[in-house]
């Protein structure tokens, strides 16, 4: 299990991961719905930003190498793949290829962004940037939204683990040989269900056994001066987004 | 040893499908005690275990802790009575050593000093305070197991219950946790151990209680009951010293 996966927390001494929870969380918020509503110019901004994020990340993450992530975001590109080739295959022709790889374009940068945020910042963070931004609304139940938006980040590292348990007890078993793509995804998928399942219960056990409460007390979250330049570049950078989609 | 600190009296569950977990356990668990608990697979000793962290609601009867229905104040309850699994994967929640011991205390809502107190306590109690930055995925089998404890201690328990605490463990890693153990017994904790490798602990046992069938059919000594554990499907130990049965040298 000494594989470092996709988004798991790291903790460093680096920017992002110094810069407070609701800033990074509502970023991410904006830039989904941008990438998402974005043409080809304003996709290419957001791209280079998150690039630029990126090699910030690497600069100071020590348990991370490039390398490494590389060889994990191929599999992911393998599934951006077949997302286009499915959207080719619909609409046929060029414009059905080029909007297949636009559309994978935008989810893979949705990914990156999905990945920084999840590995620069803890759950318990998460949790508390969460009901910090929901608490004033009123009749919403902040603290059960945070434990749920908390609860879902902190299990897909997990499911990721399964994965590569399930996929390692296949290949041992000689499954790699079949050239029947289909097999591979039922003898994978059926026991990664089932063990997911499993552990959802066992991990349920194990955090009610220690008073698990939707209200814990929330990390210390100051805004500091890394936050407001932080804040002035998101001023600065969405509306310029916006312009270029939408004037 | 005369203080009762946890106690069942006519503890049953049975299952939805009819099966019975465990069946009209009465058991008295003592003050500062190292009581052992064994029994063959399907025995209902990790049912037992999760009755008396209150995980399970019995179908009858009750459990104390010191007179008191656990169920009365559940989270007070399980404040007390600290579980570690025995999957320690599975009761792994947090992102790094210090944040998955801090979970415990946070859930009980306490000062951020005070949590940051309790997990440095906590984790230099498992020499593991130079790993609390540490991905817990990344640590050894017993490093785990460590961690589980240090989870559990930031709560501030008193009664500590280990479910096969040596399982998938290697030879330095079971002498590891093993010490670990009798260092929080000799502290003041009451430790509940439930284990089929009686070789290796059976010495420090203050009592052994052997489960069969959903049932206790034997309590006591455990040089008592050495030549009962064969016939309740347990293997006995090598030797006939007790005092021999560890694998602390």
């Amino acid at each position: 299990m000494a594989e470092i996966n996709f988004f798991h927390y790291r903790k460093s001494e680096g920017i992002l991961n110094a810069l407070h929870p609701g800033i990074k969380l509502v970023s991410f918020f904006l830039l989904s719905i941008l990438t998402f509503s974005s043409g080809i110019l304003p996709l290419s901004l957001i791209s280079i930003f998150v690039l630029i994020l990126f090699i910030l990340f690497f600069m100071k993450s020590k348990a991370v190498h490039v390398s490494g992530f590389m060889k994990t975001l191929s599999g992911f590109l393998v599934f951006l793949l077949l997302i286009s080739s499915g959207r080719w295959l619909a609409e046929g022709g060029r414009e059905g290829l080029s909007a297949g790889l636009f559309y994978s374009w935008k989810l893979l940068i949705l990914m990156l962004c999905g990945h920084l945020l999840t590995s620069t910042t803890d759950t318990s963070e998460i949790h508390g940037a969460v009901h910090m931004i929901l608490n004033p609304l009123p009749l919403v139940p902040a603290g059960r939204i945070a434990a749920m938006v908390s609860l879902t980040i902190s299990f897909i590292p997990l499911i990721f683990d399964q994965y590569t348990e399930c996929r390692e007890a296949y290949d041992s078993r000689l499954g790699s040989s079949s050239a029947n793509p289909l097999r591979k995804i039922f003898y994978i998928a059926y026991p990664l269900m089932l063990n997911t399942v499993f552990r959802a219960e066992e991990v349920a056990d194990a955090m009610e056994s220690r008073c698990y409460n939707d209200n814990p007390t929330i990390p210390d979250m100051r805004i500091r001066n890394c936050d407001k330049v932080a804040i002035l570049f998101m001023m600065l950078f969405f509306p310029l987004i916006i312009y270029l989609n939408y004037v | 040893m005369d203080n009762v600190i946890l106690r069942t009296a006519e503890l049953t569950h049975c299952f939805p499908n009819g099966t019975v977990g465990i069946d009209r356990i009465n058991l008295d668990v003592y003050e500062n005690e190292f009581l052992v608990i064994t029994g063959p697979n399907g025995s209902g000793k990790s049912v037992l275990m999760k009755h008396l962290n209150g995980l399970l609601k019995p179908t009858s009867g009750k459990i104390y802790l010191r007179d008191k229905d656990i169920f009365s104040d559940i989270r007070k309850s399980r404040r007390r009575i600290g579980l570690v699994f025995q999957d320690a994967d599975s009761q792994i929640v947090g992102q790094t050593v210090e944040k998955d011991t801090s979970f415990g205390p946070e859930n009980l809502r306490l000062s951020r000093e005070d949590i940051t107190r309790r997990v440095e306590k906590s984790l230099e109690n498992v020499d593991l305070l130079d790993k609390r930055d540490f991905r817990p995925h990344l640590l050894s089998g017993g490093e785990k197991r460590r961690l589980a404890v240090a989870g559990v201690l930031a709560m501030d328990s008193d009664i500590l219950i280990f479910d096969e605490p040596f399982s998938n463990l290697d030879y330095p890693g079971i002498k590891n946790v093993l010490s670990q153990i009798l260092s929080l017994k000799g502290k003041g904790h009451t430790v509940i151990l439930i284990t089929h490798d009686l070789g290796k602990v059976l010495a420090h046992a203050d009592r052994l209680v052997i489960m069969n069938s959903g049932r206790i059919i034997h309590q006591g000594k455990p040089g008592n009951l050495l030549d009962r554990l064969e016939s309740s499907g347990i293997r006995r130990p090598d030797g006939d010293e007790i005092g021999k049965m560890t694998w602390l040298k």
